[in-house]
């Protein structure tokens, strides 16, 4: 399947000149048979070889009714030839050779057993294969030659042995590639072949034996030879060694009864052993290339061969037709002598390029076989692709999984936000596939109209995946969102709307305000000096080098195309609320007829003796993250110190950490993330944290801080100091309320607001972080921006009420999924649902409550967490998964 | 050091039979460390001819070709031509995953293919979180590294 999916694709873009490098393939110097055309049907070769079986058979049978002629036929006609045409077209014989052929009988008719030959057999095999060749020549003149029935049972017997062989053993490593006798011969002369012929055997090949020489023939001896199992490769050589000794011997000693048997087997034992001394002693000279030597060895013995050979074949030739051929001695053996030179240079010239093609300096690691395919078994799952561009990658991805995190995965450049559709910072453009996402959700849709996205556009967060996509990281700016229609008529009395404050709760007040007031003036008075940005991304300022690239969440014409009028880096100095007016620190004064107060929060710096002293910041804002970069450049030491441990002060940790500061977490509770975590899931994220090398102290607190003009030490509660070069407190965050307060607004925490967002002014609104509702401040950007819409639509005439509920938490930038929900305290009759897992550092929960999940915390677990938050948000009936959640098996059906 | 392999890259069922794996690895995964390896990595799927590692690219990441088959491509003789032959279980990338170096060769799909990332921060991830599963990977990384020095030593003496 995954297979047909590969070669479809390429079929599709391996021409595409645009789609990505390509580099063109050379053709192999070693090619192996795939890469070597086939000239002759397989067909063709079949019937070859039946008709080869057939001459054997009757040689067979006729070496018992017609001896002489047939040993005549055999050993002096068909031998001879031989080993000429191993060395000009070895593929033929390894095509039509009869005892191949028998031996691949079983497995053509699908009644192979196919076993894998046992580790000794495979290393070994070929001592057989030399110990018959050997027995089998120096008995021809003891009876092999002389007899035709000895020769014939001999063919009998070595029939029966190829044939059980192919029976029993896969593909040919039941004979022709391990044990038969002609094998060393046919691999010493085969190695370089003058016609290079595909096998045609072997479809599919099952990988067999080692360095098969059907698979590449042009290389197989000298991978032998060069083998790293010096035994393996020794067997080789050693008959190399042997041969010409051998092939003399088999000519000059006398035969049967000439001599005694012993005598036979002593003088060409003699020779051989002699042949093999002059090979180790050369060895010695011609230095370390193991494949120098046994091209010369197999160029003598061929021509030792053929030296006697010519004149006998010359003879048997004459006498079949009945003419005298001595004659044509010398030639043939000069031609023979000439077939040896050209095959000797070819030869050596063949080990200088496969020397250099195989050395490698460094050989790729492999990972273990069962492994590989466990590894493969797990991508199968993986059926879904994205292909991301540009640079049109390819990934594997799985249902359920926002395009978010595939990005993430994929290690590609995509920013990251709230991961909630909120903020606004992953726009991607879906170019093909978008049909399969999850639908847009309405914080989705509201996101991308503030950014001016419509069309395919998506948030990569909020996008899951559910069948394969081709998507863009960067938004298609060409598509304009539809502009919904307003639902009521707006308040025409509202001529000036003024916003005070730059980030997303601001931003979100002017938005909707346009959206629903299409002509009164809107103005932004912002303290920052940059646009909106992705206040939860900066902590990346701290270990990324990209500074504020990427962190700005607005498209630059924002303003213009809504007709709102941005004052950065401008302080509102006072409000007149008697002529409603804001007067700016530079003096300028901007009417309203609404106010919004979106003025946010500051981190709270509990006592600390010394606090201020450079090294010391808190982080809130991009400005202060840029400079803790800065400073932890800078220090002397590189020790960092985190005061809070919440979830802007673990993500300050996080980052330090990346930056490769030793970092240490004060957190004044007992534990960590109280408000989102439980007990149980506290512990498992402090595990982790130690896990990442960030030490967390519970019960801890900085009550000073001490340095010669720059910080060197925090101190603790009771006493104890520890060194650093960075200290950031993050204990919290307290609503910007002074403006308010100093105009008499009720202010309690934050600015007390009603559920419509007003103030105790009716003509001044508060959102966001300042804003507290129900005697609540959440601090979070989802809250922020829920709240902005509705203020925006009561001042344009709307009537909204904001219904205040426990927010998600989100926390990533540790690099753990984390997610906590709803509510965690158990009520009455609720209960939790919990799954524990220390190593791995994983927990989930969700907690029930009347058939209904009303609170979760998942650490890990995405794909069930996401159902969790499905089944929360949609306050699903999950009665029937009860018993199965009960007993450990949580659901992960992601998309709803 | 010389390299055989290459021109014997049998399709899949056919490594048993000839591969000695001592050399190996991350031999055996448990069905649940599996799980957890397969959490941290991206599959990435790659079309005949597409570059997976240009020269230069400072990208931490360590390969596993799962399908199809790559190569190590580099100048010989004036033309570029293979270096190594990345056959199916082959790992690529190690040694930027290790030291965050630039990439010394480029990487080329030779047909379809298919290969797993882990990235140096998956990867530091990973180990934070399963740290005996991380231990495991980088020890048996190592060994093989080790043999392979090993090996040159030998080669050299």
């Amino acid at each position: 399947m995954r297979r047909q999916l590969l070669a479809k694709r390429a079929a599709e873009d391996g021409t595409d000149p645009g789609a990505g490098p390509i580099v063109r393939q050379p053709r192999p110097t070693f090619p192996n048979y795939t890469q070597i055309p086939s000239r002759i049907p397989v067909r063709i070769w079949r019937l070859v070889r039946l008709a080869s079986v057939m001459v054997a058979l009757g040689i067979v049978v006729a070496l018992f009714l017609r001896p002489a002629g047939a040993l005549f036929a055999f050993w002096r006609l068909i031998i001879p030839v031989v080993p000429i045409l191993l060395i000009v077209a070895p593929g033929v014989w390894r095509n039509v050779c009869p005892l191949a052929a028998v031996n691949q009988t079983p497995r053509l008719f699908g009644k192979s057993r196919a076993l894998t030959s046992p580790k000794w057999l495979a290393d070994h095999g070929y001592v057989i294969a030399i110990a018959l060749f050997l027995v089998i020549v120096v008995n021809r003149k003891v009876v092999f030659n002389t007899s035709g029935p000895a020769l014939g049972v001999l063919l009998i017997v070595i029939f029966t042995a190829a044939f059980i062989g192919g029976r029993t053993l896969k593909g040919k490593s039941g004979w022709c590639s391990l044990m038969c006798p002609v094998l060393p011969i046919q691999r010493i002369y085969g190695q370089t072949p003058l016609v290079l012929v595909r096998n045609s055997h072997c479809e599919p090949c099952v990988g067999c034996t080692k360095n098969c020489y059907d698979f590449n023939p042009r290389v197989a001896y000298i991978a032998d030879v060069y083998d790293e199992d010096r035994t393996f490769a020794g067997y080789r050589r050693w008959f190399i060694g042997a041969f010409p000794g051998f092939v003399l011997a088999y000519f000059q000693v006398p035969a049967h009864p000439a001599i005694s048997i012993p005598s036979l087997y002593g003088r060409t034992a003699l020779y051989t052993l002699a042949s093999i001394a002059v090979f180790i002693t050369l060895e010695v000279f011609v230095g370390p290339r193991p494949n120098r030597l046994p091209p010369m060895f197999g160029a003598a013995a061929l021509a030792i061969f053929y030296w006697y050979t010519a004149r006998l074949f010359a003879n048997a030739l004459g006498q079949v037709i009945h003419r005298d051929l001595t004659g044509v001695v010398w030639p043939g053996r000069t031609v023979v002598a000439a077939v040896a030179v050209t095959w000797l240079v070819r030869s050596m010239r063949a080990e200088s390029m496969f020397v250099e093609e195989a050395s490698t300096g460094t050989l790729p690691i492999r990972v273990e076989l069962g492994t590989t395919r466990q590894l493969r078994a797990a991508t199968e799952s993986n059926q879904l692709e994205v292909t991301f561009m540009p640079g049109e990658r390819v990934v594997a991805a799985k249902a359920g999984v926002s395009l978010l995190e595939t990005a993430e995965r994929a290690g590609l450049p995509i920013e990251v936000g709230c991961r909630m559709g909120v903020c606004g910072a992953d726009p991607v453009h879906v170019i093909e596939g978008g049909e399969s996402l999850s639908p847009i959700t309405r914080d989705e849709a509201n996101t991308l109209e503030r950014l001016g996205l419509g069309g395919t556009n998506r948030m990569a967060c909020s996008a899951r995946i559910n069948g394969s996509c081709r998507v863009a990281l960067r938004p298609d700016e060409s598509s304009r969102p539809v502009t919904p229609v307003p639902t009521f008529a707006p308040d025409s009395s509202v001529e000036h709307v003024v916003v005070v404050g730059g980030g997303i709760a601001a931003i979100t007040a002017a938005d909707f305000v346009r959206r629903h007031h299409p002509t009164c003036t809107i103005d932004v008075v912002g303290r920052e000096a940059h646009h909106l940005y992705n206040r939860m991304g900066i902590s990346r300022l701290i270990y990324g080098r990209s500074a504020m690239q990427g962190l700005y969440l607005l498209p630059d014409d924002w303003f213009d195309r809504h007709g709102v009028t941005p004052w950065l880096n401008t302080i509102v100095a006072a409000i007149d609320r008697d002529r409603r007016e804001v007067v700016l620190g530079t003096g300028q004064r901007l009417p309203y007829d609404r106010l919004v107060l979106a003025t946010g929060s500051s981190s709270m710096v509990p006592e600390i003796a010394g606090f201020g002293l450079r090294g010391c910041f808190v982080m809130r804002e991009a400005q202060d993250a840029i400079e803790i970069r800065r400073a932890a450049q800078q220090g002397s030491t590189r020790h960092a110190v985190v005061s809070g441990g919440g979830l802007l002060g673990l993500e300050a940790a996080h980052a330090l950490r990346e930056l490769g500061l030793e970092v240490t977490v004060l957190e004044r509770s007992d534990r960590l993330l109280r408000r989102s975590l439980d007990a149980d899931a506290s512990q498992v994220l402090q595990s982790y944290l130690d896990s990442l090398g960030i030490q967390v102290a519970t019960q801890a607190e900085a009550v000073g801080v001490e340095g010669d003009g720059r910080l060197e030490h925090v101190v603790l509660r009771r006493g104890q100091t520890m060194p650093a070069a960075v200290f950031v407190v993050a204990a919290g965050i307290v609503p910007n309320v002074e403006l308010a307060r100093a105009v008499g607004i009720e202010v309690g925490r934050g600015v007390v607001v009603d559920e419509a967002m007003r103030t105790s002014d009716p003509m001044i609104y508060a959102v966001g972080d300042v804003a507290e509702v129900s005697g609540r401040t959440w601090g979070l950007w989802p809250v922020a921006v829920a709240q902005a819409q509705v203020a925006a639509k009561n001042i344009a005439g709307g009537d909204e009420r904001y219904l205040d509920e426990v927010p998600m938490t989100v926390l990533k930038g540790v690099g753990l999924d984390m997610l906590s929900f709803g509510s965690n305290d158990l009520g009455e009759g609720d209960e939790a649902i919990t799954d524990h897992q220390i190593s791995g550092f994983r927990y989930r929960k969700v907690v029930v409550r009347a058939g209904r999940v009303v609170g979760g915390i998942f650490l890990g677990f995405p794909e069930e967490s996401v159902w969790a938050r499905r089944a929360y948000e949609m306050e699903s009936d999950i009665t029937s998964s009860l018993d199965a959640l009960r007993q450990g098996d949580w659901p992960t059906s992601p998309m709803v | 050091m010389v390299d055989t392999s290459s021109f014997f890259d049998y399709p899949e069922d056919g490594g048993a039979a000839v591969g000695d794996d001592e050399e190996a690895f991350l031999a055996r995964l448990s069905d649940v460390d599996l799980a957890v390896l397969m959490e941290y990595v991206e599959v990435r799927r790659l079309r005949p001819g597409e570059v997976l590692i240009e020269i230069g690219d400072v990208d931490p990441s360590l390969f596993i070709v799962t399908d199809g088959s790559l190569e190590v491509r580099g100048r010989r003789r004036r033309r570029e031509e293979r270096l190594v032959w990345l056959p199916i279980g082959s790992v690529v990338g190690e040694l930027t995953f290790f030291d965050g170096k630039p990439r010394s060769a480029k990487v080329v799909a030779v047909e379809p293919s298919e290969v797993l990332r882990l990235g140096q921060s998956s990867f530091e991830r990973l180990a934070a979180a399963h740290p005996s599963l991380g231990r495991a990977i980088l020890m048996d990384l190592g060994r093989v590294l080790s043999g392979r020095f090993r090996k040159l030593g030998a080669a050299g003496s």
